[in-house]
């Protein structure tokens, strides 16, 4: 690693962290790099505020009576929990903060698209956030974040109609930012930057951008629906006047299945550009892995009713539903079979993006495993509505999109704030999310399969699921020491860390070619690309041979 | 009368842009007018309503008398264009007139003219009434609907006893003679027939959606009248026989509304897709001259 080779500098370069002070600064911004960090600092805020959530519900379950809190409460303790975290941290996570720093950095352009557009949808995200609060402030939702019909249209007294507006809002911001990265990545290139010269990250948030496209109007149309429904009484959703009560889990899932998506698409990219980089080699398989991204964003629309197998959906449509879900595994299982193949020979470097990427790679696996059990028609019937599922999920979503957002997050920070953050503590912080992951979910699977069910608070009837509940609360308070550590030696490292050189990973990407932080318009000419993605072997050749670079 | 409440929906599908996909039902809230069963009737009313016949054939050989004092057969009138049947009688006081009127209203709001694409056949159940009568009444509402050529394509017939009879039984048109008050007691409603004089659909009430007339004689028509806008009208909207209004058919209004979100951003991936490859071009020969 080149990270010793300290670049002289006498003067601060201009970047576009230095170029100009005060809030309207930044409030006004439409430097892609800004917002980026204005999504940051709001993706965390929430972060803390789901974690929190998540705390109070791991407290309870830790005895088996009801102790802690009221069973309402607890209905509006998981609700929350979910529509914070789905909604304003997983969903803009990777693609609003990352994303936006990186996507036209790494096509070589100035900005993106549309950047006012761009400081737009960071707007709507605010003003759905700030909608989410006090909806949260003032009684919250209890229907869990599926906001599942009737209970929500006819019975619940709680805000349903606020929490829609606020995840509609926040939902158009998803799709402005979707739109503004398939426009960017088709449009502003720089010279030589052909499609197959893109970083796999590129084609991950390509596929995400085109979901984002696609299914966010699908929820925001069924939350508009939802609203109706309860305030007038249409009959859309209650079969006593003409609806169909099974319409809204059709459209709830064809958004909120390829959310999943959303999710860890971005996460897969980020995993791609960390393993490469450590492990010195050009991505195996390059094309595979780019077109399995596409691959999963088309099946991935064609798999919700998986949620629906004991909803009362046909045999033959579950089993069609069966088998698609069973397909869409496959692009993942190119992904993860590539990944390893890339480690295959490698020079491997034990650095904390990449432990952050081995974990990512041994939670998602797992997770895409037991997606399978649920995918299969009969054992989804025995794990339906159980702590099976929840295991599942998060190890998708937290396994899976927060070790790489994470992972992306250490990759990246230094051409982000330009210093290096602390590596001895990182590493540990990885070790730590880690087994705090596992010690948390991993007993939820057990839970799972002896039948505890989910949204449960008091399960006193069962005593005997106690020690594996208590396991998992242990397990959750190691995890959220674990993901306090990043976020203060993060910021510890903004005024004490290091200074970062250009490229202290010694990568490829567009991004690694200009001064950390980079300058307001990333590049200080327009870069023409003439090698091909992840030419480590060019990188690592001597340095005779090297290429003078600018930067 | 007694009507029971039925709430029919609404729902305007809208398209928004590209990114923006929002559907709004708006509430419309109506009352269809529907007659409930017989033994639930008070006596007064036993045998007054509606009994639908959707699909019946009107007998085309039923003798009348035209508002010009001419004998016609109701089959006359049959083979051409989409009818509308009502059965009202002259003197009364009360729906008749506002039914009438509400006919006139709404076919005031609709494209289609009577006489040009469809005819209304307006009969009196009352036998007592006469061609004069009908010819006065005929004048007040072709004047009130206001088209040119009205006059030849809304008739008002009278007629005998028998004919009625067949009549009102082949729509299923129950009434009932109340000598105190020297009154009718019936239910209000509209027929949409079939070219052939098939009952393609019953519109219930004085006052009908013009959306429900123009759909209704869309339909009866086999789509003969009408645009492409219609067809899809339809497509997103449904006879619905207990109410007898059309009603939104929301899974139909979402795949539309799901069809249209594809193609746009489809449309939209295609062109920057086009976009990209000229693009990509001008760039090679950017680098080819880098070389030289």
């Amino acid at each position: 690693m080149s990270m010793e080779i300290a670049i002289p500098q006498t003067v601060e370069r201009e970047n576009y962290l230095n170029k100009e002070y005060g809030v309207w600064s930044w409030l006004l911004t439409t430097d892609h790099k800004r917002i980026a960090l204005l999504y940051l600092v709001s993706i965390t805020f929430f972060f803390f505020i789901g974690g929190f959530f998540a705390l109070l519900i791991r407290l309870e379950l830790l005895t088996p009576a009801g102790d802690l809190v009221q069973a309402d409460t607890y209905n509006k303790l998981f609700t929350m929990h979910g529509m914070v975290m789905v909604f304003f941290f997983l969903i803009p996570s990777i693609p609003a903060v990352l994303g936006n720093f990186l996507v036209p950095m790494m096509v070589g352009a100035k900005d993106l698209a549309f950047p006012r557009i761009n400081l737009l949808s960071w707007y709507l995200y605010i003003i759905g956030g700030a909608i989410m609060l006090h909806c949260m402030l003032t009684g919250g939702v209890d229907t869990g974040w599926t906001f599942y019909t009737p209970f929500s249209t006819n019975f619940t007294n709680t805000k349903i109609v606020e929490a829609g507006i606020a995840i509609f809002i926040a939902g158009f911001s998803s799709i402005l930012t979707g739109l503004n990265f398939v426009v960017t990545i088709h449009r502003m290139r720089a010279p030589g930057m052909t499609w197959s010269r893109l970083p796999l990250f590129i084609w991950a948030h390509y596929a995400t951008s085109i979901i984002q496209l696609l299914g966010t109007p699908v929820i925001a149309i069924t939350i508009v629906l939802v609203a109706c429904e309860r305030a007038l009484h249409l009959g859309i959703f209650d079969p006593k006047l003409g609806g169909d009560p099974l319409l809204f889990q059709h459209l709830f899932w064809f958004y909120s299945h390829p959310a999943v998506y959303i999710m860890i698409l971005p996460s897969m990219g980020v995993i791609t550009e960390i393993i490469a980089c450590f492990s010195r080699k050009r991505i195996f398989g390059y094309h595979f892995v780019a077109f399995s991204s596409i691959a999963i964003a088309v099946f991935g629309f064609l798999v919700w009713a998986h949620h629906m197998f004991v909803a009362g959906i046909s045999i033959y449509s579950a089993l069609v539903f069966s088998f698609l879900s069973y397909a869409v595994a496959l692009p993942s299982a190119i992904k993860v079979f590539n990944w390893t193949a890339t480690l295959y020979k490698g020079s491997i470097h034990y650095d904390a993006p990449m432990l952050y990427a081995f974990g990512f790679l041994g939670l998602f696996t797992m997770g895409g495993l037991t997606g399978l059990f649920l995918a299969a028609l009969g054992l989804d019937v025995h794990v339906h509505d159980t702590y099976f599922v929840i295991a599942h999920f998060h190890y998708i979503m937290v396994g899976g999109a927060v070790m790489g957002y994470l992972g992306g997050m250490h990759f990246w920070w230094p051409k982000i704030s330009g210093k290096l953050y602390p590596e001895g503590w990182a590493r540990l912080a990885a070790l730590i999310v880690f087994i705090g992951f596992n010690l948390t979910f991993f007993p939820q699977f057990v839970l799972g399969y002896m039948g505890m069910p989910r949204r449960y608070y008091d399960y006193s009837h069962m005593p005997e699921f106690q020690v594996l509940n208590v396991l998992s609360t242990a397990g959750a308070t190691v995890l959220g020491v674990g993901y306090l550590l990043p976020m203060i030696y993060f910021l510890w490292s903004m005024r004490y860390g290091k200074p970062a050189s250009d490229n202290p990973w010694n990568a490829a990407g567009l991004e690694w070619k200009t001064a950390s932080p980079p300058p307001t318009f990333n590049f200080d000419e327009e870069p023409v690309v003439t090698w091909e993605a992840y030419n480590y072997d060019e990188l690592d050749a001597p340095p005779q041979k090297q290429e003078v670079t600018v930067g | 009368m007694i009507g029971t409440k039925y709430n029919s929906i609404s729902a305007a599908g809208v398209v928004l842009a590209v990114t923006v996909l929002s559907l709004c039902a708006s509430a419309q809230i109506n009352s269809g007018i529907t007659s409930p069963p017989v033994n639930e009737r008070p006596p007064l009313l036993q045998n007054v309503g509606i009994e639908q016949h959707l699909d019946a054939q009107i007998p085309p050989d039923l003798a009348f008398v035209d508002d010009a004092g001419r004998p016609v057969k109701l089959g006359d009138y049959f083979g051409r264009k989409p009818l509308i049947l009502n059965l009202v009688y002259l003197n009364c006081t009360m729906l008749c007139g506002q039914e009438l009127a509400g006919l006139a209203s709404a076919m005031r709001l609709i494209k289609f003219d009577a006489g040009n694409e469809f005819e209304v056949i307006t009969v009196s159940f009352d036998p007592r009434e006469t061609p004069a009568m009908a010819a006065a009444k005929k004048k007040d509402y072709v004047g009130r609907y206001g088209r040119a050529n009205a006059a030849a394509g809304w008739h008002f017939l009278t007629g005998q006893a028998p004919a009625i009879d067949a009549l009102t039984k082949a729509v299923g048109f129950q009434y009932q003679y109340d000598s105190k008050t020297n009154q009718y007691a019936h239910a209000t409603a509209i027929m949409v027939l079939t070219p052939q004089g098939r009952i393609s659909r019953y519109l219930y009430g004085v006052d009908f959606p013009p959306k429900d007339l123009r759909l209704g004689l869309v339909e009866a028509s086999q789509e003969k009248i009408g645009n492409p806008v219609d067809a899809v009208l339809l497509y997103c909207y449904h006879y619905n026989p207990e109410t007898g209004k059309y009603g939104a058919v929301i899974s139909n209004i979402l795949r539309l509304a799901g069809a249209v979100t594809i193609l746009i951003i489809g449309g939209m991936l295609l062109i920057l897709w086009r976009l990209d490859r000229s693009a990509t071009r001008k760039a090679e020969s950017k680098i080819s001259t880098y070389a030289q």
